[in-house]
């Protein structure tokens, strides 16, 4: 689960900070059709993989927040399971809704060419502007990985044998 | 009238009352019930089994809740200082109801197959107060939500 959060978060920093400062051309330059590929699939490879690590860190808050056990486990491997399969609609669904401005917007830029200069904090902006997105898509894949645990642990749990108290209270 | 927009709130709205409503049920009505009417061990045999199924309707009403909340967003088409808060107390709601369920459920599941027992009483006690913060949080979100919707910074006016 740790190996996989951290593929995700490794992932969405690789292909953000891709996408912000266009470093398909480094790919091109050393295999033109992999620089191709890269260039095309980035952004849907950064939607994907913030996606992906916003349900996970979703799953281990969920799971941190349930007592150890074997259903705890197995409604971990569930929830990644089912998180997996639905990761293209999760994904697709939050990046339309991270696109959405939460404030007016647009006076980083300003300050970030004030602060670094025109060529860096152009480059700043653009990396800032590509977290943020990257951000939000996590943001709102949080509570679906934590409810995605939470039904595979109500499921699993329910379908546990009752474990009657009548024999105990008899005794 | 009949959109899907219409649909999603419907929905939406269903599992708020599903959860929040079953939530107040359990510790108002069968809570009381239960202590007047029944004996310490059958007490125990029934509420362990109400905790294990609130839980699953309450933990699935949630999820309806966030995939809803969800499409509602895309809906509305904007997000607004207001409707973040109300996310995040979401993710509050969602945490305090798994480790109600979660944790302290099966304690009382584990613990209670002996029959009764002080603990299993603390836990239940417990129990009902991680309830009952969560009932407050839900109605905290609620009226977020008409504040979003019918307040004067309707998300909808600040955004179109």
């Amino acid at each position: 689960m740790g190996r996989l959060t951290f593929v995700a978060l490794l992932l969405t920093v690789v292909f953000t900070v891709s996408y912000a400062v266009g470093a398909h051309i480094a790919v091109r330059y050393l295999n033109p059709s992999f620089g191709a590929w890269w260039n095309s699939n980035e952004f849907a490879i950064l939607e994907c993989a913030a996606a992906a690590l916003g349900m996970l860190i979703g799953i281990r808050i969920g799971a941190r927040l349930v007592q150890g056990g074997e259903v705890k486990n197995r409604s971990m491997v569930a929830a990644v399971i089912v998180g997996g399969l639905i990761l293209p609609i999760v994904a697709r669904i939050n990046a339309e809704v991270a696109r959405f401005k939460f404030t007016s917007g647009g006076f980083a830029t300003g300050w970030l060419i004030d602060h670094f200069g025109y060529d860096t904090g152009i480059i700043l902006d653009k990396v800032l502007t590509a977290g943020v997105y990257s951000i939000k898509i996590a943001a709102f894949a949080l509570p679906v990985g934590m409810i995605l645990f939470g039904v595979a642990i109500a499921i699993l749990m329910t379908a546990e044998p009752a474990g009657d108290t009548a024999d105990a209270t008899s005794k | 009238m009949l959109s899907l927009r219409f649909l999603v709130l419907f929905i939406h709205i269903v599992a708020v009352i599903v959860a929040l409503g079953g939530s107040l049920f359990s510790t108002f009505a069968l809570a009381p019930v239960l202590i007047d009417e029944l004996e310490p061990p059958a007490r125990v045999r029934v509420s362990r089994r109400i905790v294990r199924r609130l839980g699953a309707i309450v933990l699935t009403s949630l999820a309806v809740l966030v995939v809803t909340g969800i499409l509602n967003v895309l809906f509305i088409g904007g997000v607004s200082i207001l409707l973040a808060i109300k996310l995040v107390l979401v993710v509050v709601v969602i945490g305090l109801a798994l480790y109600q369920y979660g944790n302290l459920g099966a304690q009382i599941w584990r613990l209670s197959a002996a029959g009764p027992s002080p603990e299993v009483a603390d836990l239940q006690a417990r129990f009902r107060r991680v309830g009952l913060t969560v009932g407050s949080i839900v109605l905290l979100i609620i009226y977020l939500s008409i504040g979003l919707t019918r307040g004067s910074g309707a998300i909808v006016a600040s955004i179109r």
